[in-house]
């Protein structure tokens, strides 16, 4: 009856949040409320797949559930913002009966790392994919091993886990199970010998603590590892990208022809962890690589428009090293002449004035690489002094923390803009307003 | 060429949030004064000799790495030990602090520090976060900002301390008052990250006491200027 409750007032204040553009939280906020035991009561006649990680949950959860739709079956998914506990509980309130059942064929969850032992102590869970674990949101999220411990918390819950073959902190979740699935990907054209990002979280072996040895970094500390000393190293994995081809987004999965249509180190490995977390599903793997092939990565976060006559593209970066890190690779990939503008505030959610991430983003690989470089943002100077650090000259650095004066100061500049802004989820702080 | 001898320990092992970014502020203002510095990195497993450097830099690590780090260190107590009552400049941040003091908790049991100060470290697991404004004792004219990060925190007696806390957590987990040690040329912090970068005043007294240099002429203008907007969010905090 409580449940029942739950779920219709739930619904009624969803209904109601879809006309005044509310919180996509607080249904699932007042059902937990209501009924505590709300998460627990769900039946699901189909599997529950869920996704975390510190980089690309969003992404691949989309592509997991992309994946299954087009090979017929039905789907829930959460959305990017609702991957707390009360976020799950919204998506779920919403497609369930008033008793609590789930009719889908699957159900996929992006799942915060912290919220994964709250989540799936409540819900059975099939499939349970932890894309990498990495540097993130210090003010959330300390460090991967504080992370580690509290992913460690939920992984007895999952009847099978998916772990990154090329990531030597998140694959000790695997450690004591025997049929866990592993993914990873050969060395490309952009895989570098050394790792040129500041934001390496295994230079040491994280089982013996010796120095750790690698053949080939993809991005930070992902890639081909071993440890001399206790001999812990990247294991065969089940399913492994090859002949990845940078120009046309070809490459191959287990030697079968694969495609992507955003083409970026990321990307491709992120695609192979959602092919083989269908294919642990129960999807044959050709129908997973060719579904996963029409997937249009979500532009969300992504802008292009003109300021006073210019190029302009707007990359929206959550205050992670790692998905700034990304940004910049990408950047770099693109013709000259360029700006890069930055924009970054206080800390999100929190409102401190820490600036300690950038200073594990890799912006030395700009130095040399852009014609000028923007700091806005509340934090503009503090931008300023980091850059300075990593060796750009003032002469080309233009640092403007007062948002109307932005556009004007950037007339400076030269060539296509290249703004790299620090978000929660979306352009909060009117970005694009306030250049177009 | 002046030269300036450099000792980042743990280098590898204990690393994060830029805390390295102290020993590249050292570096570049040193360049200043017309130094050329030479970075050794030592690493576990490899001796540690103290002798002969300016400046000895630890940062923050992930709390089982510092268990690592701990009985590695102690082999080196009296070496390390000597150094800091001769008055070689060090810099130790975040949980690193704890190498140097009596147990302190771990998530898999208890470790020990050199004991050269009396304090103990607890361990909670749970991450504590937050703006620190401070006054150094070398100087309470100026404010600094930092930030705290960690799971862990100070407990018992810490006698020469750094800061006088204007805003933001001590040593512990409730304002107490005073964060840091400062014991003749042993610099400590629970601030992390760039506490050098980020603090021009912190960044000239520690130079001063590596080389005996006047450096209230280095350009740290653009330093400076940030600092004076980030204190300006706190307002008039005295």
């Amino acid at each position: 009856m409580r449940f029942a409750l739950a779920v219709i007032l739930g619904r009624l204040v969803r209904f109601a949040g879809k006309f005044i553009g509310r919180s996509t939280t607080l249904p699932g906020r007042i059902a937990l409320r209501l009924d505590h035991a709300f998460l627990k009561k769900m039946k699901f006649d189909g599997k529950v797949i869920a996704v975390t990680g510190s980089n690309g949950k969003t992404t691949t959860q989309n592509l997991v559930a992309h994946i299954l739709r087009e090979n017929g079956y039905t789907v829930i998914n959460n959305t990017e913002g609702s991957n707390l506990a009360a976020g799950v509980a919204t998506t779920l309130l919403e497609h369930c009966t008033l008793g609590g059942r789930v009719r889908s064929d699957f159900v996929v969850l992006e799942v915060d790392e912290r919220f994964t032992p709250i989540v799936f102590s409540q819900i059975p869970l099939d499939v349970f994919l932890v894309n990498n674990l990495l540097r993130d949101q210090v003010v959330r999220n300390g460090n991967p091993d504080i992370i580690l411990a509290k992913i460690s918390e939920a992984v007895p819950h999952a009847r099978r886990l998916v772990l990154n073959a090329d990531d030597p902190i998140s694959q000790q979740l695997g450690d004591g199970r025997s049929d866990n699935v592993t993914f990873g990907m050969a060395r490309t054209s952009r895989s570098t010998d050394t790792c040129l990002h500041l934001t390496h979280d295994a230079k040491v072996c994280p089982r013996c603590f010796g120095k750790m040895e690698y053949d080939f970094f993809h991005y930070n500390h992902i890639g081909s590892f071993h440890c001399p000393t206790c001999g812990y190293h990247t294991p065969t994995p089940d399913y492994l990208s090859d002949q990845v081809d940078f120009e046309t987004g070809d490459f191959t999965i287990n030697g079968l022809p694969a495609h992507v249509n955003y083409p970026t180190p990321f990307h491709f490995m992120n695609t192979t962890a959602a092919v083989a977390v269908c294919c642990t599903a129960g999807l044959p793997l050709e129908k997973a690589i060719a579904a996963a092939g029409t997937f249009e990565v979500s532009r969300e976060r992504y802008d292009e428009f003109n300021v006073d006559g210019r190029k302009a593209i707007l990359m929206l970066t959550k205050q992670n090293p790692v998905s700034l890190d990304q940004n910049i690779a990408y950047v770099l990939t693109k013709e000259n002449p360029k700006t890069v503008a930055l924009y970054v505030n206080n800390v999100i959610y929190t409102d401190d004035k820490d600036i300690s991430w950038l200073y594990d983003v890799a912006f030395e690989r700009l130095v040399g690489q852009v014609d000028w470089v923007v700091c806005s943002g509340s934090r503009a100077y503090d931008l300023a002094v980091r850059l300075e650090l990593a060796g750009f000259d003032r002469d080309h650095m233009i640092i403007e923390d007062d948002n109307s004066k932005l556009r004007e100061a950037m007339k400076r500049s030269e060539g296509t803009i290249w703004v790299l802004a620090a978000s929660a989820f979306g352009d909060e702080d009117g970005i694009l307003e306030v250049l177009r | 060429m002046k030269e300036l001898k450099i000792l980042h320990l743990y280098s590898d092992l204990l690393d994060l949030y830029g805390d390295y970014t102290n020993v590249t502020a050292v570096r570049r203002a040193a360049a200043q004064l017309g130094y050329e510095s030479a970075v050794t990195e030592v690493q576990l497993g490899e001796p540690i000799d103290p002798a002969g450097y300016d400046f000895i830099y630890i940062g923050h690590g992930k709390a089982r790495n510092l268990a690592a780090a701990a009985p590695h260190f102690r082999q080196y107590a009296d070496a390390i030990t000597a150094a800091v009552e001769n008055g070689t400049v060090f810099l130790v941040t975040g949980n690193a602090r704890f190498l140097f003091g009596g147990s302190f908790q771990t998530p898999d049991g208890e470790e020990t520090g050199i004991g050269l100060f009396p304090y103990h470290g607890t361990e909670t697991g749970k991450v504590f976060t937050g703006d620190v404004v401070s006054r150094p004792v070398f100087d309470e004219s100026v404010r600094c900002y930092g930030f705290v990060n960690r799971t862990s925190h100070l407990t018992g007696e810490n006698p020469y301390p750094l800061f006088k806390v204007l805003r933001g957590p001590g040593d512990g987990e409730t304002p107490n008052g005073t964060e840091g040690t400062l014991y003749r040329n042993f610099f400590g912090t629970w601030q992390m990250g760039p506490v050098l970068v980020r603090n021009p005043a912190l960044l000239r007294e520690v130079l001063h006491r590596i080389t005996g240099e006047d450096c209230s002429g280095l350009d740290l203008s653009l330093q400076e200027r940030a600092l004076e907007i980030t204190l300006a969010e706190f307002g008039d905090l005295q």
